[in-house]
């Protein structure tokens, strides 16, 4: 039997974080349909569940520098450097989302546990997705997490935006999955293999200059499943409405945890399966990333929403961590560091939105937030940094992360690149500066009222918002860390 | 009497099997532009997805590996997975609007 085992490469541990997200969803499940549970022991309970997952990310630190970079399950799930950064980060967003997704799910009522356990399974299928070497593997955690995502934007059901973000993120999140599957089968029709590291294997087999038209078709073919789920335009027309109508408390969670999963698999995927022949795509990536550029910054200045704006916003910021990742193994690096400080600026500012706009709420002008510095100090403080970190205002993680950006870009030479990324970056300065303008300086007869923050909301808000200012002034130690990860593609 | 008169035989190769699932994914994704019923989108969507399976067998059958029939099982599970949660959201819109058109759902211009 154990030799069976370890033939095939069972390993538990390697899982484990999926296991405990999923354990926890059904332990929550089981609590909430036999025992009369009070709103506490739910809480504790899926509380205890994500830091438990923490911890099984942890272990699978130790199990790395044991065993190096590894596959486990038959070449089912691979552990090296991506896959841990990327199960941190997923736990990072589990744990600082934690408040607004418990809250949010408080005010549905009866319908509690639901939106707990469908954030958890989401989860696990995101963390099974950035774990996968195999691309059936990538298929069914991506699956497993976006249907979740579908239902958790239509929980709010007497809202008829949200009805309405729901079934627009089905329909064109199914299409994106359809389209990667195909490509996946296309894939496996070229070179028979699912396996990553095999696929470049084959490419490396026939040799570049005679890949076959169904394997750069199929690539082509996951790539835009993918850059659907990230939002990059051309693909973006789902993200305003989806971020719109969503319940402003799910909407941190929904955006950050499917554009790290997704980011980390094309950066695997650029890295290791078609390595050699990255070339072929270069015009495809040039026109997603120049129109998420353009495209982002033109639809974010004219937005009345500021959902809707972070939406776009989103687009922009698509394109800058995209085209770090197809230049090179430097530019991959940079990307890293830049997805690791969006991502806490995302949550952030969402968190600052559901307590603003209500944690249920759809819609939210940008006049709503006239007057937030006359009652609101510490609310409008934060909102400042959080957006000055979108813009890239020097003194925050934002600017290091452009800075590194567009120094490896113009290192391997792409000047266009640049001189588009830059212009979309002086656009930034007048899409998240105005909201600013809004909140702080300009005059108001009904300003806001005084906001009661718990406890652990100030937390929550401060941690993020010092770690935004942190890495914007000792860049140093998140710099080693995103040079780790690539370290053994060197 | 034409009944001895040999006919030209047409081998079925696997390059129709993959002609044709290549056409159902292209029919599918017309579909999914074109048509404005959240259902029959729904069904381009499936009708995608078994295309997909076709491509899968096909390519299994050529090879003679038993992974594309595999993989088949996935996908149907997955299929399965969101007919199960987009039928729920399309019937929770029907109850509002009494339609399932996606024309009616304007309400927030991308």
């Amino acid at each position: 039997m154990s030799e069976i085992s370890a033939a095939i490469g069972f390993n538990l541990i390697v899982i484990s974080p999926t296991i405990a997200l999923v354990g926890t969803a059904l332990v929550l499940l089981f609590f909430t349909i036999t025992i009369e549970s009070n709103e506490t022991v739910k809480k504790s309970i899926t509380l205890i569940g994500i830091l438990i997952t923490s911890f099984c990310v942890f272990l699978k630190f130790g199990l790395f520098f044991q065993n190096g970079i590894s596959s486990y399950f038959t070449q089912k799930i691979l552990l090296d450097e991506f896959s841990l950064f990327g199960n941190v980060l997923i736990s990072l967003i589990l744990l600082f989302n934690f408040l607004p997704i418990w809250d949010s799910s408080k005010q549905l009522k009866e319908k509690t546990t639901e939106a707990i356990i469908l954030t958890l399974m989401s989860a696990s299928g995101f963390m099974l997705m950035v774990d996968s070497e195999n691309l059936i593997m990538l298929f069914i955690g991506l699956e497993i997490g976006s249907i979740s995502l579908y239902a958790l934007a239509g929980l709010n059901r007497g809202d008829k935006l949200s009805n309405e973000a729901s079934l627009k993120y089905f329909l064109l999140g199914s299409l994106a999955s359809c389209i990667l599957i195909y490509g996946v089968s296309l894939v496996f029709v070229s070179f028979s293999v699912f396996s990553v590291y095999n696929f470049a294997l084959g490419i490396a087999y026939v040799g570049p200059d005679s890949v076959p038209l169904t394997t750069s078709i199929g690539v082509l073919l996951i790539f835009i499943g993918l850059l659907f789920k990230i939002a990059a335009a051309p693909f973006q027309s789902w993200a305003p409405d989806v971020y719109q109508g969503s319940p402003t408390g799910y909407v941190g969670f929904m955006s950050s945890i499917a554009k790290v999963s997704s980011f980390i698999v094309i950066a695997r995927l650029c890295l290791v399966s078609i390595n050699i022949i990255i070339e072929d795509f270069n015009i495809f990536f040039l026109i997603v990333i120049i129109s998420s550029a353009l495209i982002g910054s033109l639809f974010a200045s004219i937005q009345e929403d500021l959902k809707r704006l972070l939406a776009y916003s989103g687009v922009v910021q698509s394109g800058f961590i995209l085209s770090g990742i197809v230049s090179g193994i430097n530019g991959t690096s940079a990307s890293m560091f830049y997805l690791f400080t969006y991502i806490l600026q995302l949550i952030g500012i969402f968190i600052i939105f559901s307590i603003i706009n209500g944690k249920l709420s759809s819609e939210f002008n940008i006049q709503s937030i006239q007057g937030l510095f006359i009652n609101n100090r510490f609310l409008a403080a934060s909102f400042c940094i959080f957006m000055f970190g979108l813009a890239g205002i020097p003194l925050t993680s934002g600017f290091v992360s452009k800075f590194i950006l567009l120094t490896n870009l113009w290192a391997y030479e792409k000047y266009l690149l640049v001189s588009i990324l830059l212009l979309s970056t002086v656009a930034g300065f007048y899409f998240y500066l105005r909201p600013i303008w809004i909140a702080t300086i300009e005059k108001t007869e009904t300003p806001i009222e005084t906001l009661k923050l718990k406890k652990s909301e100030y937390f929550v808000i401060t941690t993020l918002a010092t770690l935004t200012i942190f890495f914007g002034l000792v860049p140093s130690s998140l710099i080693n860390i995103s040079r780790w990860i690539v370290q053994s593609y060197l | 009497m034409s009944l001895g008169k040999e006919r030209p035989m047409i081998e079925v190769t696997t390059d129709w099997y993959l002609t044709l699932s290549a056409i159902l994914f292209s029919i599918g994704f017309l579909g999914m532009m074109i048509r404005k019923n959240a259902l029959i989108m729904f069904m381009c969507i499936e009708l995608m997805l078994n295309a997909v399976n076709l491509t899968f067998i096909t390519a299994s059958n050529h090879l003679g590996l038993v992974d594309g029939q595999i993989a088949v099982f996935f996908v149907l599970v997955v299929a399965a997975a969101e007919v199960v949660v987009g039928l729920a959201i399309i019937v929770s819109i029907f109850k509002k609007q009494e339609s399932a058109s996606v024309d009616m759902l304007s309400s927030s211009k991308g």
